[in-house]
């Protein structure tokens, strides 16, 4: 256990490092942010509420999907399944650690950076804007932070089952943009979900991805019931062992497979 | 002639290039139709709630995501590869290379590179803008083709000259943030029609950082809502926009250190 934690505390201070260059994002995507509002407020003109929204809660839901972008990433997928592609895996597998171990401390590392700095924006939020964006309550904030983690767990899982591709095929982008499609339609990404027509909405609810995205920001939200948002966090629980049952069939199958070309 | 018998070599080198990794090109030219068809379905959903956003129905928001993706891919084919390129020949100190050559620095640094994944979609789209038009009971004379193709081009000058501006910050900051980035997320505010900004916004993304140009004013000129005078706007500001660069760039190059070589 000592050795992953080393390797957390690594990664966490060489994040930490480039905290100027995750600011410089944060800051460019503030003006996309700006823009979104732009439009749905636009949107919003002379229609005070469209699919049970109001402009505020769009407006919440925009600076949650920011704060939340950390359970949509999909840059560890890209980096593992380089290793794979250049063999450079062979280097993991001689040391005496476990490979997924090693990437789940250098993923929760990167995450923590990440969450942290994007909270600043949240606080900018909260003093600046409290009109549009409101504190929603310690136990709410709670039920939101259990849920976020969650997302957390559900996206390193999707990264890692998404680089294992990398055993079979040398690129993995149209896999990668798959699962785009699919959390920008049904995790929430491009619009909330309740936006979405005909039997699209309620499909949604059957797969996992709104637990990244859509299902924590409605909890903060406060538009699930304590209720609900146990039987949410147990759905998206059930979804994580399924998903990490996957996981350990295809590394497995991947390893079997796997040649170290280049090494 | 000599220049633009340099322009023509580095684009067949670009070609090449781009022709050795087939499916590579095959894999970037099916993701980039299919970002184009994903932010149409994204309007669609939209419309699926509201009949027009900012008085603009969805047909016109459709001709504008149309024009946006053209003028996206034209910046992709033709500006933004070598500006790209840019940042890294500073940090790696082979910028001396572009500057030890008998040819125009400016020219040399904006025509080294060219993005062909982009071709395929920029073809298509101005075919579908074509037949869009017909669709809207739209047929331009020559005389607005060439309109639009000057407002367009102005466009396309203000924003190279604006990027090529930026880049001239890595002569001071060399480990600038990622400006390509920067460059995307201003060209994805051109998709929406300008008047869903208001008041300063509005003005400063109408005449200070022109994002109008990118997609709004030709439509707007397509769709019979501004005249031949904003042609000559579209003239002006591009002499503005590319002068304004060159003085800052010149600026910038005598705070150049070659970083190795």
């Amino acid at each position: 256990m000592k050795k992953y934690w080393t390797v957390f505390k690594t990664e966490f201070q060489k994040s930490s490092e480039y905290r100027l260059e995750f600011f410089g994002h944060m800051i460019m995507g503030l003006f996309t942010f700006a823009v979104m509002v732009f439009v749905f407020r636009a949107i919003f003109q002379g229609n005070p509420e469209i699919a049970g929204y109001t402009f505020s809660s769009v407006f919440t839901y925009l600076v949650m999907t920011k704060f939340l972008h950390p359970a949509i990433r999909w840059n560890v997928a890209r980096l593992l399944a380089d290793e794979i592609k250049e063999g450079r895996l062979s280097a993991y597998l001689l040391k005496p650690f476990g490979v997924l171990r090693y990437w789940f401390s250098l993923f929760w590392a990167d995450r923590l950076v990440d969450i942290l700095i994007r909270l600043s924006l949240i606080v900018a939020f909260l003093v600046l804007l409290p009109r549009y964006f409101s504190f929603p309550g310690f136990g709410t904030t709670l039920s939101f932070g259990l849920s976020l983690v969650l997302a957390l767990f559900l996206n390193f899982t999707f990264n890692i089952l998404l680089s294992l591709f990398a055993f079979w095929v040398t690129d993995i982008r149209l896999f990668s943009t798959a699962i785009d499609l699919a959390v920008g339609f049904f995790a929430g990404a491009l619009v909330p979900l309740d936006f979405l027509p005909g039997i699209l909405k309620p499909a949604s609810f059957f797969l996992p991805f709104q637990y990244l995205l859509y299902f924590p920001i409605r909890v903060f939200q406060g538009a699930v019931g304590p209720e609900q948002t146990w039987v949410g966090m147990l759905i998206s629980l059930g979804w994580l062992v399924a998903l990490l049952i996957l996981l350990d069939y295809f590394w497995r199958k991947g390893i079997k497979h796997y040649e170290a070309i280049g090494q | 002639m000599r220049y633009l018998s340099l322009y023509f070599h580095f684009f067949r080198v670009s070609l090449m290039a781009a022709l050795e990794y087939r499916f590579n090109l095959l894999v970037w030219t099916f993701l980039n139709l299919f970002w184009t068809l994903l932010s149409f379905v994204g309007i669609e959903l939209l419309f699926g709630q509201v009949s027009s956003i900012a008085g603009w129905p969805k047909q016109e928001i459709f001709l504008l995501l149309i024009i946006w993706t053209i003028f996206h891919d034209f910046l992709s084919i033709f500006i933004r590869p070598s500006l790209r390129q840019i940042s890294h020949l500073i940090r790696h100190g082979k910028f001396d290379f572009l500057l030890l050559k008998p040819v125009s620095l400016r020219f040399l640094s904006s025509v080294q590179d060219f993005g062909i994944d982009s071709v395929s979609r920029f073809c298509l789209t101005s075919v579908i803008l074509v037949f869009f038009l017909r669709q809207m009971g739209i047929e331009p004379s020559l005389l607005l083709w060439l309109d639009f193709t000057l407002l367009f081009l102005s466009g396309a000058i203000i924003f190279y000259s604006f990027f090529f501006a930026l880049a001239g910050l890595n002569f001071w900051f060399i480990n600038l943030f990622n400006l390509d980035d920067l460059h995307s997320r201003l060209i994805d505010a051109g998709r929406f029609p300008i008047d869903i900004f208001r008041g300063r916004a509005k003005t400063f993304f109408t005449y200070l950082l022109p994002i109008a140009f990118i997609a709004f004013f030709p439509a707007q000129i397509l769709l019979g809502r501004i005249g031949s005078e904003w042609v000559v706007y579209g003239a002006v500001m591009a002499s503005v926009f590319f002068i304004a660069s060159q003085l800052f760039w010149s600026l910038a190059l005598r705070s150049y250190s070659s970083a190795s070589s």
